[in-house]
């Protein structure tokens, strides 16, 4: 299979599943109890329940008695041209909300990405190839627990630590406010929340792929055989070694993805990060429908993209990742 | 993969450097409280607009420091000059006169006369207006606008609380001739003509406010406002030790953390917000008065207020508890297990040493119900099921999300109301037999009791304190004597605040603790 057709292929089914996940989150809204008309109202009212009069004003304002069918197209049709709707509650569009949110996330995300990439690949590396074994052991006994302990709880820890008693880093927020954004304090915004996220969600995980799959293929002929060669250790530790080594890990962290952004959301409300997950669970709470099922939509683009995206690092790293077992040849190594 | 390797180093070396320099910077990159003349606040949500019209018993603080209406209140909440110097009511409650204040401005610098003040009325008393506010101007038939400075305001029907409905900010004419007053851009970037000006709004992150020079009142004594959206409670109190934020609206929970950290100071203000047990009554086991009067004897107070509220809060025996209209001569009622005795075997019901009352066979059965998402009536709902369950009322405790709650299928509720103004703003609705669900009003249990409404109406036409007074001391004693509800506790709020800061004068506050910055313009560091 070429890599344009791998690509087409992938593309393809990513918006199918955007399709699918449209409409069903289109779907779900509509099913789920509660009336976004009283929602309006109580927010408005500070949490007060509104009169029934009230509120049957108010669902006819917002449209809400069109039939569904005839709501979902009309969304469909804004939505293709980049119209996301406007807010029940601020009356605004929705896509000046989801802008700056998306970014943030983006931000916040990527930092994260980073940080356990680079923290596992490191870490990784070093259990599978050290000659300690209490090192590696440590090093196991450590991810367990990381790995068992929820993206919250190690959010709140370090929130403890850096933030309470050292006083190093601040709690919250991307900046202070009312100052000029630099990189600096960015940096240091976003030293917790991103450490929160990337260490709170799947690291352990990933620390064990790396190890494993570099294990593994430390034993296999052709990296036996180019150590007998005499081959510079680290020249064999980066070309045979990391580049098929890191084949599952890539691949998983492109699924994993999907859980680091689910991590964000409880992040980003504990470090009053502005990002989406914020206001995915704002807007939740509230019942603003069009901002919650834009972030919804938003949030599975993103999802499909960094699958989309790892895979195709996957097969860029190990080309046979994109093409099919062929009868009777079964895919070794990992 | 070499140049993969050599690009992490070199972003892994740049982060690490970026991250010292941001160390150097100022610090720890989390430095002390502000030693300019500002203010950093911390609240948990964003609000969705700073329209003042566009908030019911809702005074976001930004919303607050940006606008003035034509009047305001004191530390008593009484009715104060705010925009109108002074003003003057018929003697039949019917024409209301106000005169401005000479050489008003709002914050773009255009005058400020009484064409604003007749759009802005206008357009909340427009039966179509889509204000949230609309429903206190029902009665405006006109409002005539007779020069710059004064306005006149005639009524369909006398409406008492209409003075307290004023204090709600007016809007620029020259802004929203062309949009309307519901203009949602504006309502994310206002002008006002309040003490402080919005210059920055970010979404969940902060607003910066300004002071206004030309304020009616002279400058402010701050020159700026920070307000901040923090939503995690425990991260709010970790920004106030860290100096991250000055002050802030915090939970209990986080009173002694504050209390116990040098620098800050905890401020407890009552608050107008109560919560009582609605009853159904169109549930027949409600139908005997006695028997409400015996649940409003069977809970103990005290206990909830200590228990559930760590000791922040007051006992409730009844709806105007923190009013200064209307319970002092009303008889309160008290924790008396011996009581709820008497009344219970008067009215005909008898129970067995462990069983529940019972009458003709019907043992005192029901369950209650609230809102699973505020923890705070959860709470209250199970400490409450337990009292009444020892005092021999047979009671279950269920709570529901919000979403799921059907009013007219419920026995019992912990609900909340109240309003530090006006009495009829928060009694009416729930209390008033026009005002019944099925009729599509606020009065949730159905509640009936003509004396009830003709003290409410008294009420509402009431033009001077006496008569006032009287009204809702009557109608005090008629819901105490045939209870709707058992009352519980008034919540405070709480807000911690630098001790060298000289903050708010204290008030009893709107629910939730709205109405904290009322007086902002004179909060200033010592």
């Amino acid at each position: 299979m070429s890599a344009g057709r791998f690509l087409l292929q992938r593309v393809t089914g990513a918006l199918i599943v955007l399709i699918a996940v449209s409409t069903l989150v289109f779907g779900l809204l509509e099913l789920a109890p509660g009336d976004p008309a009283r929602s309006v109202l109580e927010a408005r009212s500070g949490g007060r329940v509104p009169a029934e009069a009230a509120v049957a004003v108010q669902r006819e304002a917002m449209g809400l008695s069109d039939p569904l069918p005839l709501r979902y197209l009309a969304w469909v049709t804004d939505a293709l041209c980049g119209d996301l709707g406007t807010s029940h509650l601020t009356g605004r569009p929705v896509s000046g909300l989801l802008g700056p949110a998306l970014v943030w996330t983006l931000v916040l995300a990527l930092a994260a990405t980073v940080l356990s990439v680079v923290g596992a690949i490191a870490v990784g590396l070093l259990a599978a190839l050290t000659d300690s074994s209490m090192l590696r052991r440590g090093i196991e006994g450590t991810m367990f627990a990381l790995g068992g302990m929820p993206g919250f709880v190690t959010a709140l820890l370090l929130l403890y630590l850096f933030a309470g008693q050292l006083q190093l880093l601040p709690t919250g927020g991307v900046g202070r406010p009312g100052e000029a954004l630099t990189a600096g304090s960015l940096v240091a915004h976003l030293a917790l929340p991103a450490a929160a996220l990337a260490f709170g969600h799947h690291f352990g995980v990933y620390v064990r792929l790396v190890q494993t799959g570099v294990e593994r293929i430390r034993q296999a002929p052709h990296v036996e055989s180019a150590r007998a060669r005499g081959l510079h250790p680290s020249t064999l530790t980066r070309r045979h070694l990391l580049r098929p080594g890191l084949v599952p890990f890539v691949t998983r962290l492109g699924v994993g993805t999907g859980g680091l952004l689910a991590g964000a959301y409880v992040i980003e409300v504990i470090f009053a990060w502005p990002g989406l997950g914020r206001l995915a669970i704002e807007s939740a709470r509230a019942e603003d429908y069009p901002v919650l099922t834009a972030t919804v939509l938003v949030t599975a683009v993103y999802v499909l993209a960094a699958n989309l995206a790892g895979e195709l690092a996957a097969s860029r790293l190990d080309p046979r990742v994109r093409l099919p077992p062929l009868q009777g040849e079964a895919v070794h190594g990992y | 993969m070499r140049a993969l390797t050599r690009g992490v180093a070199l972003g892994l070396t740049s982060l690490l450097t970026l991250a010292l320099a941001a160390c150097g910077e100022d610090g720890t990159g989390a430095s002390g409280a502000q030693t300019d003349n500002t203010l950093t606040y911390a609240i948990d949500r964003t609000p969705d607009t700073f329209n003042p019209v566009m908030l019911l018993e809702h005074t976001d603080p930004v919303t607050q420091m940006v606008f003035r209406g034509l009047v305001g209140h004191d530390a008593d909440n009484q009715v104060v000059p705010a925009l109108a110097s002074d003003w003057t009511v018929s003697s039949d409650g019917l024409t209301y006169h106000f005169t401005l204040r000479e050489g008003l401005t709002w914050h773009d610098g255009e005058p400020l006369t009484s064409a604003d003040v007749k759009f802005t009325l206008d357009a909340v008393s427009d039966p179509a207006s889509e204000a949230a506010v609309a429903v206190n101007f029902r009665a405006v038939e006109s409002v005539e606008a007779l020069d710059d400075t004064s306005v006149r305001i005639i009524l369909s029907r006398p409406h008492a609380a209409l003075l307290d409905a004023l204090s709600m900010g007016i809007l620029p004419e020259h802004l929203l001739a062309e949009t309307g007053i519901t203009d949602p851009d504006f309502g994310l970037d206002p002008v006002g003509n309040g003490p402080f000006r919005l210059v920055d709004f970010r979404n969940d992150q902060y607003a910066e406010l300004e002071a206004f020079d030309d304020f009616y009142g002279g400058p402010p004594q701050l020159e700026g406002i920070f307000v901040t959206y923090v939503p995690d409670a425990s991260a709010r109190q970790l920004q106030l030790e860290s100096g991250e934020i000055d002050a802030a609206y915090i939970d209990p929970q986080q009173a002694d953390a504050v209390l116990q950290e040098d620098g800050l100071r905890l401020e407890a203000f009552p608050t107008a917000d109560y919560r009582g047990l609605l009853f159904n009554m169109e549930r027949p086991v409600f139908e005997d008065p006695a028997l409400r009067q015996a649940m409003n004897h069977a809970v103990d107070r005290e206990a909830l207020v200590d228990g559930v509220l760590l000791g922040y809060g007051l006992p409730a025996t009844g709806p105007l508890g923190t009013s200064p209209f209307g319970q002092a001569g009303v008889p309160a009622y008290s924790f008396d297990p011996a009581m709820v005795t008497e009344l219970m075997s008067e009215a005909g019901y008898s129970r067995d040493e462990e069983g529940p009352w019972t009458k003709g066979g019907q043992a005192v059965e029901f369950s209650i119900a609230t809102f699973a998402e505020d923890g705070v009536r959860v709470a209250l709902m199970e400490v409450v099921t337990t009292q009444l369950r020892e005092a021999g009322f047979a009671v279950t405790a269920d709570p529901l999300p919000r979403d799921a709650v059907q009013w007219d299928e419920l026995d019992a509720f912990v609900i909340g109301w109240g309003t530090p103004y006006h009495p009829d703003t928060s009694l009416t609705g729930p209390f008033d037999s026009s005002q019944v669900l099925a009729e599509g009003g606020e009065n949730l249990g159905s509640y009936a009791n003509p004396r009830v409404d003709a003290a409410l109406e008294a009420g509402r036409v009431a033009q001077d304190e006496t008569a006032t007074a009287a009204a809702y001391e009557e109608f005090s004693r008629a819901i105490a004597e045939d209870p709707p509800y058992t009352w519980l506790v008034y919540l405070q709020a709480l807000n911690a605040f630098p001790a060298d800061f000289v903050g708010p004068a204290e008030r009893t506050l709107e629910h939730h603790g709205y109405g904290l910055f009322w007086d902002v313009e004179n909060w200033h560091w010592e």
